[in-house]
């Protein structure tokens, strides 16, 4: 599960959450994490969101992780303290708007949000307002699936207490006081996740096989697919390591294997 | 039931769309420019999108109406489809929508007129011969008829419009509509099945094949024309017996004179969207299963799909007679 964050304050209480370590190998964003959760700290405005965003993606092994972006933000009608997910993330200069898929099912408010390139004062709109989201989308979508990319924000101005200046101590208390609803969310994104990552065990499987035979690039694709037929058929992984172990070639393998998937090939 | 509405600017005010911003106070509402903003995008999870599909409303203002492939048909020369919602409430493993579109959410289009006005022109072309109107291609016909009041809509133009047949194809038991009407001799309602041990493992939320049977038997008590359509067969163990089983169970239940049409149809797939497929459900048995490419499409292989065709062909010829069994083959081999 990874987290997006402008800023530290904002930041702090997930890291006091999950008891995050900050890591000391990165020097262009400084980057939080355990063993199941990584945060990043992006900074503030579009650039840094877009490049905080790459450099995430390129600690993220596979397209199933989740990304949560965080933060506060100013909206036109909802109240201070309130936390949303955004719907539609737009920015008056970019041609593409964003629709983060609907798969939160908890209560919390949903609405549009404008990124803007400096803190919006007239919120024109009864919409939210924040300086990253819009570029989180654009580079993170490249890689992630759409669903697994959310963004939750909670109000800190608004029309009737517009923002004067970054206060670090209430951005942490606003982020506080609805972590029990972040950290649901986080969690309901990560078992998402997960439910459509591959399983680990038939990697590892795989790779066991390969160190017995030698597989050409075509027949390595074919030795992914056929073990994973294989595995959904019902056989066991230790009869497929036996077929392994007493074939000669890859292609006796293949021949092998098939011949024991082909009784199972028929739905029951 | 639907917890999300995206509706494109310009049908905001359209009744239909307020009709339904009223069925579902509770929805977000989103506003887009074009439905292909919400639907189109690529890298979007269809898989996790079909656990809780939003709406979208849109017009459709390319063309409505479409040619059939020439190997398909239930006996008229001049066939067609249209689309008037994309995406489908079911969920079946062997559905090439979840290798066609992006998204699962219901995409409806909701200018029905515009529709009913190509059709009408279409058909007015050959105004000597019937001319078939497949609706249900892209979404099951009347699962969400509910929430679309689509064949609410078309049941009176058809009535007027003799020439043109209306296929509405479906495994939903929700005919009222059709029940609370005359029949129309140019309506067809066609049922699809696989048998109830197939149905039950890879047809996710479908009705029951048991229920769909005494669906079709209200109808044909009320005189409506019914179709059968075996499509997609699927091989399993103990073929014989479970398709013997279903098709005896359905002609036991409705009379022969309602029947229009029975079609069978091999499983195939366009290869890519068999690849989508695959991958979006890799724990998936069917895609396991004796399946080949040929040409452009994966299906069984030859000798499998002829011989339980053959089957199928044999129980049915045993009700019917063999001027209502038509055979739907891909087109391009």
């Amino acid at each position: 599960m990874n987290f997006i964050i402008a800023l530290q304050p904002e930041a702090r209480p997930l890291i006091d959450r999950y008891k995050l370590v900050k890591r000391n190998d990165t020097t262009s964003f400084p980057i939080f994490e355990n063993e199941n959760h990584r945060l990043i700290i992006s900074g503030m405005g579009r650039i840094n969101a877009a490049a905080a965003t790459g450099f995430l993606l390129s600690q993220i092994d596979h397209d199933s992780e989740a990304i949560l972006n965080l933060g506060i933000a100013g909206h036109g009608e909802l109240p201070i303290n309130t936390p949303f997910i955004a719907n539609r993330v737009f920015h008056v200069e970019e041609k593409n708007v964003h629709y983060p898929p609907p798969v939160i099912d908890c209560s919390i408010a949903r609405s549009a949000l404008q990124t803007c390139n400096a803190s919006e004062k007239a919120y024109a709109q009864q919409i939210g307002y924040d300086m990253e989201a819009h570029s989180i989308c654009s580079v993170a979508y490249k890689s992630i699936t759409r669903e697994l990319v959310q963004i939750i924000k909670v109000v800190s101005d608004n029309p009737s207490r517009p923002l004067d200046s970054f206060e670090p101590k209430t951005a942490t208390d606003l982020i506080s006081a609805q972590l029990s609803l972040i950290v649901e969310i986080a969690e309901h994104l990560d078992s998402l996740a997960q439910s459509i990552s591959k399983d680990p065990k038939i990697f590892s499987l795989i790779k066991k096989i390969k160190i017995r035979h030698h597989f050409s690039a075509t027949q390595t694709h074919q030795l992914e697919k056929i073990i994973h037929q294989a595995h959904i058929l019902g056989l066991e992984h230790s009869e497929i390591i036996k077929i392994s172990n007493s074939s000669t070639t890859a292609r006796n393998f293949f021949h092998d294997l098939n011949q024991k998937l082909e009784p199972l090939r028929r739905l029951s | 039931m639907i917890d999300t509405i995206y509706f494109e600017e310009q049908v905001a005010d359209h009744p239909r769309a307020n009709a339904l911003f009223l069925r579902f106070p509770q929805a977000d509402r989103i506003p887009c420019t074009h439905y292909k903003e919400v639907f189109n995008p690529s890298g979007q999870n269809f898989r996790i999108q079909k656990k809780k599909p939003a709406l979208i409303l849109a017009k459709n203002s390319g063309k409505l109406v479409h040619p059939v492939p020439a190997t398909y048909g239930i006996g008229g020369k001049e066939n067609y489809y249209f689309s008037h919602m994309l995406n489908c409430l079911y969920d079946c493993r062997y559905c090439f929508l979840q290798g066609m579109y992006p998204s699962a959410h219901y995409l409806l289009f909701i200018n029905y007129e515009d529709f009913l006005e190509e059709i009408e022109k279409v058909a007015a072309e050959k105004p000597n011969q019937a001319s078939w109107f497949f609706s249900g291609y892209d979404c099951d016909s009347l699962a969400l008829e509910k929430l679309t009041r689509f064949a609410q809509a078309a049941l009176p133009f058809f009535a007027n419009h003799t020439s043109a047949h209306l296929e509405l194809r479906t495994k939903s038991v929700a005919t009222q509509i059709l029940e609370n009407e005359d029949p129309l001799p140019n309506v067809v309602t066609a049922f699809s099945f696989t048998p109830k041990e197939i149905s039950e493992v890879i047809e996710k939320e479908v009705p029951s094949v048991s229920s769909r049977i005494q669906a079709m038997k209200r109808l044909s008590e009320k005189g409506w024309k019914l179709g059968i359509r075996l499509d997609p067969i699927i091989d399993c163990n103990d073929f014989e017996k479970l398709y013997e089983s279903l098709i005896s169970e359905i002609f036991a239940n409705v009379t022969i004179g309602s029947i229009h049409s029975v079609s069978l149809g091999p499983f195939r797939l366009p290869d890519p969207f068999f690849k989508r497929m695959e991958k979006l459900y890799p724990e998936e048995p069917l895609f396991a299963s004796n399946l080949e490419k040929r040409g452009r499409s994966v299906s069984y292989c030859n000798e499998i799909e002829e011989h339980r065709i053959r089957i199928c062909k044999r129980f049915i010829l045993q009700h019917l007679p063999p001027e209502k069994l038509f055979f739907c083959q891909p087109s391009e081999e």
